[in-house]
């Protein structure tokens, strides 16, 4: 098989929506390999090897620099998507923390209720002013982060709502 | 009972008390105006009882008023005011009451009432309290979505008929001048002044607020007592912050913000408690 034709081949298998291809010609057998992180490269082989599977790295970096960085990743990458999943509603204010519009009455929200945009989430007394906080977003509350009568800071998350 | 139409007929406003509601009995008129605000109720729509029965205070606290006595009212507004000086609308209804009351003696051709103002949310008559305003927002994100304030105006209260630690501190316009008062001028006179004066703060940005409460408090340089949710201590009231915030030094020596606390005690000039 010439150089030219293995280029062919090389090609098409980059093109092909396979991943591998084996070819065996007079006592020799071509394998043609391509993976998810890189291009098509082909390996020839002696038919008196046994096969052997594809290198995965380019063969400059050291062998324990790629878990590093992917660890890193699955580290990462988790932890912004559990942000993301919620939705945090903040204390636009510093000032008491209040659940329930009255100290007998049932608390404006709960954990696993499902809220709309505009609903009432809860008071923040400042000043002698009771200010209603209004939910920006349509959800589920996951959490309640602040216990009631409590005093928030300026921008504190109170809820986590879900998107 | 109160004559709603002898109020409209009185009031001089275009926008402010176009709308009113009036209950002989209500639980609370800011809970009833908060809901009718929620469900778009326009700026000036006025809430009227004659008796709560859930009447509020603070959040612990009821508001005690005889049936058929007092001044028990609620204004929807929307002003167009930053969320962190929503504050300066307690402190300018405060004001407005005050001038409204002014007006409405000096028709009376009653002059001899001192009114001074207490931070935050407090009018006095010769030192003892005699309104409360309760203001209540709702805010999404940075946004005042509206704002309700509460009026309760002790106006014909036989003082004897609250109860003991409430009528010690309180008074009414009875109790001041021992002349019973007709409500609906008095209401019709408030609901013309908020109008002017909301206006003309909506226009200036609320620039003379501060100044303006300040002219009518009489306890700044005094000693009071302070709650916080850690601890009750003494301060002495030295300032209002640009943003309508006490500010006071601390028994350290410290210059602090009041801001989630409570004034439970001051010395003011009448040697009242308030």
């Amino acid at each position: 098989m010439e150089i030219k034709e293995i280029r062919q081949l090389i090609k098409l298998v980059e093109s092909a929506d396979i991943t591998e291809i084996e070819i065996v010609e007079e006592g020799k057998k071509l394998r043609i390999s391509k993976n998810s992180k890189y291009s098509a490269e082909a390996v020839v082989m002696n038919p008196a090897y046994q096969p052997q599977p594809p290198v995965m790295a380019p063969p400059s970096l050291p062998v324990q620099g790629l878990p590093e960085p992917t660890s890193a990743d699955t580290a990462t990458v988790p932890a912004e998507t559990a942000a993301s999943e919620y939705h945090e509603v903040r204390s636009p204010m510093v000032g008491t923390f209040y659940r329930a519009p009255a100290p007998d009455a049932d608390p404006y929200v709960d954990i696993g209720q499902n809220v709309t945009v505009g609903q009432t989430l809860c008071i923040i007394e400042a000043m002698k002013l009771m200010n209603e906080i209004e939910s920006e977003y349509a959800g589920k509350i996951v959490k309640i982060l602040v216990e009631n009568a409590q005093p928030v800071e300026y921008n504190q998350v109170l809820f986590l709502i879900e998107k | 009972m109160i004559d709603i139409d002898q109020i409209k007929k009185s009031q001089k406003t275009s926008i402010f008390g176009k709308y009113i509601y009036y209950f002989p009995e209500i639980d609370s008129t800011n809970a009833y105006a908060n809901r009718l605000a929620h469900e778009g109720a326009p700026e000036g729509t006025v809430v009227i009882t004659d008796y709560q029965t859930e009447g509020k205070g603070r959040l612990n606290r009821v508001w005690e008023s005889s049936r058929e006595s007092n001044i028990l009212m609620s204004v929807v507004l929307r002003p167009r005011l930053d969320i962190e000086r929503v504050i300066k609308i307690t402190l300018a209804s405060s004001k407005i009451i005050v001038s409204s009351l002014e007006r409405f003696l000096k028709k009376s051709k009653i002059g001899k009432i001192k009114f001074t103002v207490k931070w935050p949310n407090d009018i006095l008559a010769n030192g003892k309290k005699i309104a409360g305003i309760l203001t209540e927002s709702s805010l999404r994100e940075r946004d005042v979505v509206f704002v309700v304030v509460g009026i309760g105006l002790n106006v014909n209260q036989d003082l004897s008929e609250l109860s003991g630690d409430v009528s010690e501190n309180s008074t009414s316009l009875f109790a001041e001048t021992n002349k019973k008062f007709d409500r609906e001028m008095l209401i019709s006179e408030i609901i013309t002044e908020f109008e002017k004066q909301y206006f003309n703060l909506e226009r200036t940005n609320y620039g003379q607020v501060l100044k303006e409460w300040k002219n009518r408090c009489d306890h700044i340089g005094k000693e009071m007592v302070i709650e916080t949710h850690v601890a009750t201590e003494t301060g002495k009231f030295i300032d209002i912050t640009e943003k309508g915030i006490l500010l006071y030094i601390s028994e350290d020596d410290q210059e602090r913000e009041l801001v989630a606390g409570t004034i439970k005690s001051m010395k003011v000039a009448h040697g009242s408690d308030g």
